[in-house]
């Protein structure tokens, strides 16, 4: 299901045509596109009732065993761009049934579910005070919630923290992705689309992040050197995949890193050596 | 109970006809059913109480083995208008039949399999997440 753009069948293809342990399948057990579907979707009301009521259909019928919905978000985004309470609650209830229906579809058709979800950017507090106040451009309700629980307490809550330690702004980094690790660039902190209502509808999630200025042409005394100059294309670009959690494996703690090539997503780094050394002994 | 069919789809009401309207009408729902003391529910909705009680116990006892935590010695099977779960009684139970059915959908990259503990898990929901970014060789983005 597309909710922003079409599926892009030439990259399937690519995909299908490039990568090794597809090639070397005999031509009567490689996958085709022959089994591949598109939804394309408009908007919010006809995602929920193709969900509700086409899909599980559509699953029985062509004993479909991969749902992805490319991005959960975009029409949520668009149709409730408001941020007041009341309209968070809403759409959190929204997306609470979205999670259900997902969630019923994978257990009872034993299918997998994929959603893409987008990202916003994270404010962080500017010193102390702006704790209190924490602006985000996808403000979930707890977050909301607690801050009205902080300005109530305002002058006269005991320990402050504590306080902190309990709250979204706080907590959010475990789940997020993005805010765990040691020596994060709070400028480059993002957070998930939907906030936390639908992170509590998804079994696991899956972060993909860009990092450009990790690799910086280094001198040989250690200092960066940068003059001028695009950012990005003067910096190799190193993409990073990371499991933030799930209930069958443990989160990754080192990130892998991976390139998008023809053939697909390939990691690259230790587990690159591990099946260079596999084909190695094949051969 | 408007969302009793969405919640416990096969849920036979032969029973409890006589209920159900009422708590329609005052918008009771299977959450306040389970967490709501059932005097509290017969305050809202005026329902002989005995009926009440006896009609969330055999709710509780519908999701319970919905979720495959019912001992099924103590259900009785007229709950259920539909019977299509195999036997599945039990935690442990439950539990072996989910590892039983495990499967997963590879990514095509060994490293990022073992990472996700073998790929894509089938009965789950899983979120990949990110920034897009347009500008790789294969023109994709973040479609992989």
């Amino acid at each position: 299901m597309s909710t922003e753009a079409q599926l892009s069948t030439t990259r399937l293809n690519q995909i299908l045509s490039n990568h090794q342990q597809l090639c070397n399948l005999s031509t009567s057990t490689r996958p085709s596109l022959g089994k591949v579907h598109c939804i394309p979707v408009q908007d919010l009301e006809s995602q929920e009732h193709i969900l509700e009521y086409q899909l599980p259909i559509m699953v029985q019928r062509y004993n479909i065993g991969l749902v992805v919905v490319d991005s959960v978000a975009a029409n949520y985004r668009a149709e409730h761009g408001s941020s007041v309470p009341k309209d968070l609650v809403n759409r959190a209830a929204q997306l609470a049934k979205l999670g259900r229906i997902l969630r019923r579809l994978a257990i009872t058709e034993n299918l997998a579910v994929v959603v893409a979800n987008q990202v916003s950017d994270r404010f962080e507090p500017i010193g102390e005070r702006a704790n209190l106040y924490t602006l985000s451009s996808s403000p979930s309700i707890s977050s909301q919630a607690s801050q009205t629980q902080n300005a109530l307490n305002g002058t006269n809550h005991k320990d402050p923290t504590r306080t902190e330690i309990m709250s979204l702004d706080y907590q959010q980094r475990f789940f997020t992705g993005w805010g765990d690790e040691p020596g994060a660039n709070a400028d480059d902190l993002k957070t998930p689309a939907l906030g936390l209502g639908w992170a509590n509808q998804i079994a696991a999630r899956i972060v993909l992040k860009m990092d450009g200025s990790r690799v910086v042409n280094q001198t040989p005394g250690g200092a960066e050197e940068y003059i001028g100059g695009s950012l990005w294309r003067d910096r190799r670009k190193r993409r990073f995949l990371s499991l933030v959690f799930a209930p069958w494996v443990v989160g990754t703690l080192t990130p892998v890193e991976f390139e998008i090539r023809k053939e697909g997503l390939i990691s690259i780094g230790s587990g690159r050596r591990d099946h260079e050394e596999d084909e190695e002994r094949e051969l | 109970m408007t969302d009793l069919l969405y919640t416990l789809p096969d849920f036979s009401t032969a029973e409890y006809t006589h209920l159900i309207p009422s708590f329609e009408k005052n918008g009771i729902t299977v959450a306040d059913l389970l967490t709501l003391d059932p005097i509290e529910i017969v305050k809202r909705c005026p329902l002989p109480l005995l009926d009440v009680r006896r009609f969330i116990k055999d709710v509780i006892r519908a999701l319970q083995k919905d979720i495959g935590i019912r001992d099924t010695t103590h259900t009785s099977d007229d709950l259920f208008v539909r019977q299509d779960q195999q036997g599945v009684t039990g935690p442990v139970q439950a539990c072996k039949h989910m590892m039983g059915r495990w499967s997963a959908i590879s990514t095509l990259d060994n490293m990022v399999d073992k990472v996700l503990g073998g790929g894509i898990p089938t009965g789950y929901v899983t979120e990949v997440t990110g920034e897009r970014y347009r500008d790789t060789p294969c023109g994709a983005g973040e479609q992989i």
